[in-house]
């Protein structure tokens, strides 16, 4: 019965659910749209309390490595320091200054910034790999070139014909190549969740519980 | 006594210290944000066509889906003040929505830096902030199915008070959808759950990181109608719309930083010439 519960029951609920919103997708059939749209909000007000798991995990993971006392525990007392000031401002609402103040000063600055140390790595990954050395990386280096001039306005100012290749190059060559990559994976997505609907996928294996 | 063999690192064209390229990126970024040159901006086809599109919805109502990681803002938020300009001046009413837990944080952030003066008076009639929708892909389809599922806006107000949304109960009521992307997952289920049920278009505000792979998708005919890309797609709109602001600003560095690029690469492949190709 344990072992009935913990495999074929989440496959089979993934299975009915799977073929119910594919059904309601493609044909209008009353009253299953209904169902099916009714079915969509309990999904969405499920999904919050997917917090709740995280919550606790993330604090049990932090209050252990913080007893331990070991190389983790200063990143675990900022981790649930932080998580305990957003939360209660949190709870004085998303309009209270606090939560304004930590949210625009603190969270979005962080975020930003986090993400823009990408363009040093790229600056310097860049001038390291973009080495002449046969035909394809010099075909790979000219269209390159060729686009960051296209679409920086310096490139415009040496001469206006860049603007123009730059959009040829990624109205055709590129467009045809991401065409191309998008239609593997849509064969290959719809292949997975087919797999995963008959209970038959590396996913229906995880869902089971990855025996 | 025997000095230790210290094998001394070659310094050369080709083996630049990643911290010399850092420091000559920071001026290089750093020095136009703070005195902008005022470099030309030339519009592209792409963005035209986004404008004039946009324009053709003068008079209805379109939804923005902010769907973006803090990080996309750098493109993502000019291109949110061009657009949200342009939806005023053409007198388009906006709805702010989104299924990334940020996006009432960004149009609490963004909608003030274009109707601050008429936010007492106007707001819930040509603007309103619908905030987070949960639940990903299904709350997108609960949302064009519905538009009053979602019950009240992000800052508590009932959907039923805010006369922008009398007309709007479906996503069919939008003229089209923004999405602004980040990443290629989203802006794919906004077209499964709005463009392909035929409830309404869909434009993309997109980084240009994401927009080659929506490129299969932009066209008249296709799912997307039209796209703005970048920094250099923000600026090209706030030209178009009559605003200057932070992405004109920003264009100027992002083109001295790809002029660095481009400059290590061509020192990068001098310096291999004369090694003779050799590592």
């Amino acid at each position: 019965m344990g072992s009935l519960l913990r495999n074929n029951l989440p496959s089979l609920i993934t299975a009915i659910l799977g073929f119910f919103f594919i059904l309601t997708y493609y044909f209008t059939i009353q009253p299953l749209n209904e169902w099916s749209s009714t079915l969509a909000k309990i999904i969405s007000l499920t999904s919050l309390f997917a917090i709740i798991p995280g919550t606790i995990i993330l604090i049990k993971r932090n209050t252990a490595n913080i007893l331990k006392r070991g190389n983790e525990s200063v990143r675990s007392i900022v981790t649930l320091s932080s998580f305990i000031i957003f939360l209660v401002s949190g709870l004085m609402g998303l309009n209270s200054a606090p939560w304004k103040w930590l949210y625009n000063n603190v969270f979005l600055i962080l975020s930003t910034a986090i993400f823009s140390l990408l363009a040093f790595y790229i600056m310097s990954a860049a001038y390291r790999t973009f080495r002449v050395r046969s035909w394809e990386s010099a075909v790979l280096l000219i269209v390159g070139l060729l686009t960051i001039l296209g679409v920086v306005p310096f490139g415009a100012a040496i001469w206006s014909g860049f603007p123009n290749i730059a959009n040829w190059i990624s109205k055709f060559p590129s467009t045809g190549t991401a065409r191309g990559i998008t239609i593997g994976i849509a064969l290959g997505t719809a292949g997975v969740i087919i797999r995963t609907l008959i209970g038959r996928g590396r996913l229906g294996g995880f869902i089971r519980g990855a025996e | 006594m025997t000095t230790p063999n210290i094998e001394k690192k070659k310094i050369g064209l080709t083996n630049i210290d990643s911290r010399i390229i850092w420091l000559l990126l920071l001026f290089v970024v750093g020095i136009p944000l703070l005195n902008p040159i005022g470099l030309p901006v030339q519009v592209s086809p792409t963005t035209r066509d986004f404008h004039n599109t946009l324009r053709s919805a003068q008079g209805g109502v379109i939804a923005l889906a902010l769907d973006t990681d803090p990080a996309g803002l750098a493109e993502l938020g000019p291109q949110l003040t061009a657009i949200l300009h342009l939806a005023r001046d053409n007198n388009i009413k906006v709805i702010l929505v989104g299924w990334n837990n940020n996006a009432g944080f960004y149009a609490d952030t963004y909608l003030p830096k274009v109707f601050s003066d008429v936010w007492e008076t106007r707001y819930g009639i040509d603007f309103v902030n619908l905030g987070f929708i949960p639940g990903g892909e299904t709350g997108m389809k609960q949302f064009a199915e519905d538009t009053w599922s979602i019950t009240s806006d992000h800052y508590g107000e009932s959907i039923s008070q805010l006369p922008i949304m009398e007309n709007i109960r479906t996503a069919s009521d939008l003229d089209y959808i923004i999405e602004f992307c980040w990443n290629i997952d989203l802006p794919q289920n906004i077209m499964r759950q709005f463009v392909a049920p035929g409830y309404t278009k869909m434009l993309a505000a997109s980084t240009a990181l994401v927009y080659p792979s929506l490129l299969p998708f932009i066209g008249p005919d296709k799912s997307i109608v039209a796209a703005v890309k970048g920094l250099d797609g923000a600026a090209q709109l706030e030209l178009l719309s009559g605003h200057p602001g932070e992405a004109l600003k920003g264009t100027d560095a992002q083109s001295l930083a790809h002029i660095l690029l481009i400059i290590f690469i061509v020192l990068g492949n001098i310096g291999l010439i004369f090694r003779g190709g050799k590592r």
